[in-house]
């Protein structure tokens, strides 16, 4: 039976992929590359993503069951699967990367990061297994609670807030804020995970509304705590911190008597990026094995995770991070057009020999 | 097929796979019992006899069964009493080997992330700069963007040892004093911030110990004081400023209410008067005339009286406006010392270029590389306005004036 996800939960899916890791990981290298404008530069960022999600979802609507790939012809539709497939597998073990090193690094110190990738790992898996619903939930929960703990933590900073600590608008130049948008290019493309939600979303709902809703909120979010982040840290300091984000919420101290919040906060987070490692790998899984024809999964997506965490053993793929390097933001950002187009190219060739039989 | 004893294959994998996950989230792995942590509240940095890095840790120190808390103090136990603290000192190169010996002879795993203080002595900081201890703490993954940073106007080592009244531990009672104080809170984060700007430099609160004489027999004949501001070049301690420029110094970051501030008699009478700030107002200025660059500060205080040996009755307008203009004259002098003590040093904690940059971003653009040259002679000046409210209960000292002892002989 197809499962069908509501409007909220796959626009909290969608939030997930958008904000979450985001603001774990991403806040220190767009601020190292855009300074006190990287809100700016997430926003262009997001407005890609925005552009390519929407497209996907303007094209896929165009067709039954919103799944232009199953009216496309296999020598079309497998490649871009296939292409599909190992977008999602990159962004799943970078992103189980970055998580596992956040855990690792500021929560779990002690603990080998190979063990935390491997629980990681496990839990995505199970949740791929279970299919979509099990975490289209966990990521409603958490942007529950991100949008809760976003909305009250200007409170908790008051103190912190320090005009003498900003610079003059665009101080740094147009160019950096450029820069910056590049370098959030790669992760706002990541919500083009909508081409395998978009077929098990409820027929009656509107994909734009929700797609601009979750997305479009995501990217909102981690714009916002970028200026959080720059008003209470300045322009120069969070790009020099690997995790700034996390920093603004261990800040927050009300009297010594209310501070360590963030192992309330970062906890559920937690949860939000589970829910969005296991997103990519069920897009990579269900795309990958339709590309395979395999109908039962359940060795298939072991595989996939599996090839995908081979990433956290140690060794040179330790330093490779997507985020601060040109060739993997071009790889990404090239892989992520590709597909888009591609898919434009297949339902343009489903649709025409469609259209010319009706006329016939 | 696929059920074994009644029992799914699914379910059967699904456990398994529970188990693999529950198993190591147990939050056993790098577990530490709390019998087994030593809490580092303050770390004391000092120029070492032998190596270039004396520090030193102070860890509270676990009451035995049967004792009390250990807030007793060192004096309050008769001969038999234990210190409540552990105050434990090693010399090496860098502050992380003095760290790595601290640990090798401490029986407690030392941790980080309750420290509350890092007192750097004043000879340290002018001699090897702070920069290498802000190195380590902006890397460390247990200590806090919160700690405060303090320069020690003698040794670091001697604060740390001085058993403080009222509160147990000495960290606890230097940020106890700027808290009750309404002092500014300057922290880590702060002085990170400062460092890594443009246009700012840094500064820390100077702490010292001074003699009680009044101290109680066996215990605290020394006490700890914030003894004023001090200011940073770079990395290296150019400056302290003392009271009362520190506590102006500090309006710049905000008003401490209360302050109870002092100016001679008007009309060159002999005695003072004081009054304490109920409520302030700083705008600093920056203006751009001719190519050049000056600042207009301008300061607005509202203030009670507290206390006046003054020869005016304070119900009286005319008087009233004499001690005013007498207190406006007092902060005016005592703000253009702090920032000709700024410009001498060739500092600039408080934030003058910032707002230049703000107000004429054009116009820094062409300084910024020069920025430190031009700061030390832009002119400054300081406007004050003092408006006394209340006077107390008294309108007039309570004793007679020179005017009544003249008409009573």
């Amino acid at each position: 039976m197809q499962v069908r996800i509501s409007g909220g939960l796959y626009a909290s899916i969608l939030f997930c992929l958008a904000s979450v890791t985001q603001f774990m990981t991403l806040t220190s290298p767009l601020i190292e590359a855009s300074g006190q404008e990287a809100w700016i530069s997430a926003l262009l960022g997001g407005g890609y993503g925005l552009a390519l999600t929407l497209l996907v979802a303007w094209i896929c609507s165009r067709f039954p069951g919103r799944d232009p790939l199953a009216a496309a012809t296999p020598w079309l539709s497998v490649p871009i699967r296939l292409l599909y497939a190992v977008l999602q597998l990159l962004f799943y073990s970078l992103a189980l990367r970055d998580i596992t090193d956040f855990i690792e690094v500021v929560l779990l110190p002690g603990t080998p990061g190979i063990l935390i990738g491997g629980v990681l790992c496990a839990v995505s898996l199970y949740a791929v297994m279970n299919g979509l619903e099990p975490m289209a939930r966990v990521a409603f929960g958490a942007t529950c609670w991100s949008v809760l703990v976003l909305s009250l933590l200007p409170v908790g900073l008051t103190r912190e807030f320090n005009i003498l600590q900003i610079d003059p608008f665009l101080w740094e130049g147009p160019i950096r804020v450029l820069r910056g948008a590049v370098v959030a290019m790669p992760g706002a493309g990541e919500a083009l995970l909508v081409l395998s939600l978009l077929r098990h979303l409820s027929p009656k709902v509107n994909p734009y509304k929700w797609t601009l809703i979750g997305l479009g909120g995501g990217v909102l979010v981690v714009a916002y705590a970028l200026v959080l982040i720059t008003l209470v840290f300045g322009s120069v300091l969070p790009g020099r911190q690997i995790y700034p984000g996390f920093e603004l919420l261990a800040v927050v101290s009300i009297t010594e008597g209310i501070e360590r919040l963030q192992a309330a906060v970062i906890t559920v987070w937690i949860f939000a990026a589970v829910a969005k490692i296991a997103g990519v790998l069920y897009g990579a899984v269900e795309e990958g094995g339709l590309a395979l024809g395999l109908r039962r999964r359940q060795l298939f997506a072991p595989a996939v995770a599996g090839l995908a965490a081979s990433r956290l053993w140690k060794g040179v793929l330790q330093e490779v991070t997507y985020m601060g390097r040109t060739g993997w933001v071009l790889a990404l950002i090239t892989l992520e057009v590709a597909v888009v187009l591609l898919l434009a190219v297949a339902a343009l060739a489903a649709r025409v020999p469609r259209g010319r039989g009706q006329r016939g | 097929m696929g059920r074994a004893g009644g029992i799914s294959v699914r379910r059967i994998r699904l456990w398994a796979l529970l188990l693999l996950v529950v198993l190591p989230i147990s939050g056993c792995w790098s577990r530490i019992e709390l019998n087994d942590l030593g809490v580092v509240l303050a770390l004391g940095l000092d120029v070492g006899e032998e190596e270039a890095v004396r520090l030193t840790v102070l860890i509270p120190a676990p009451s035995a069964p049967g004792q009390s808390g250990g807030g007793g103090g060192a004096g309050g136990g008769g001969s038999g009493a234990a210190s409540p603290v552990w105050v434990a000192v090693r010399e090496a190169p860098s502050v992380s080997d003095a760290m790595q010996m601290l640990q090798q002879a401490a029986p407690r795993r030392l941790v980080r992330h309750h420290m509350r203080v890092v007192l750097i002595s004043e000879e340290y900081a002018r001699t090897h700069g702070v920069g290498d201890i802000l190195d380590a703490l902006a890397n460390d993954l247990q200590a806090r963007m919160t700690v405060r940073p303090f320069i020690v106007e003698g040794r670091a080592e001697d604060l740390l040892e001085n058993q403080p009244p009222l509160r147990p531990y000495q960290p606890m009672h230097l940020t106890g004093i700027l808290q009750a104080a309404g002092g500014v809170e300057w922290r880590l984060k702060d002085i990170l911030v400062g460092r890594v700007s443009e246009t700012h430099s840094t500064w820390m609160h100077a702490v010292k110990l001074v003699t009680r004489p009044a101290g109680a027999p066996g215990g605290f004949l020394l006490g700890s004081v914030i003894s004023g501001a001090a200011l940073m070049r770079g990395d290296s301690l150019v400056r302290i400023l003392h009271p009362p420029e520190s506590q102006v110094f500090e309006w710049f970051f905000g008003i401490p209410k209360e302050m109870i501030m002092s100016a001679p008699c008007p009309k060159g009478e002999a005695g003072t008067f004081s009054g304490h700030v109920l409520q302030a107002k700083m705008v600093t200025q920056p203006l751009v005339e001719g190519g050049q660059v000056k600042f207009r500060v301008t300061v607005t205080v509202h203030m009670n009286m507290s206390r006046s040996e003054c020869n005016v009755e304070v119900r009286r307008r005319s008087d009233r406006t004499r001690l005013e203009e007498a207190m406006a004259a007092e902060l005016r002098g005592q703000f253009e010392k702090v920032i000709a003590a700024m410009q001498e040093a060739g500092v600039d904690p408080v934030g003058f270029g910032k707002r230049l940059q703000l107000a004429y971003p054009a116009y820094f653009r062409g300084i910024r590389d020069r920025w430190s040259e031009v700061w030390p002679t832009a002119p400054v000046e300081v406007e004050t306005k003092v408006t006394i409210r209340q006077a107390g209960l008294m309108k007039a000292p309570a004793i007679r004036t020179d005017r009544e002892l003249q008409e009573w002989r």
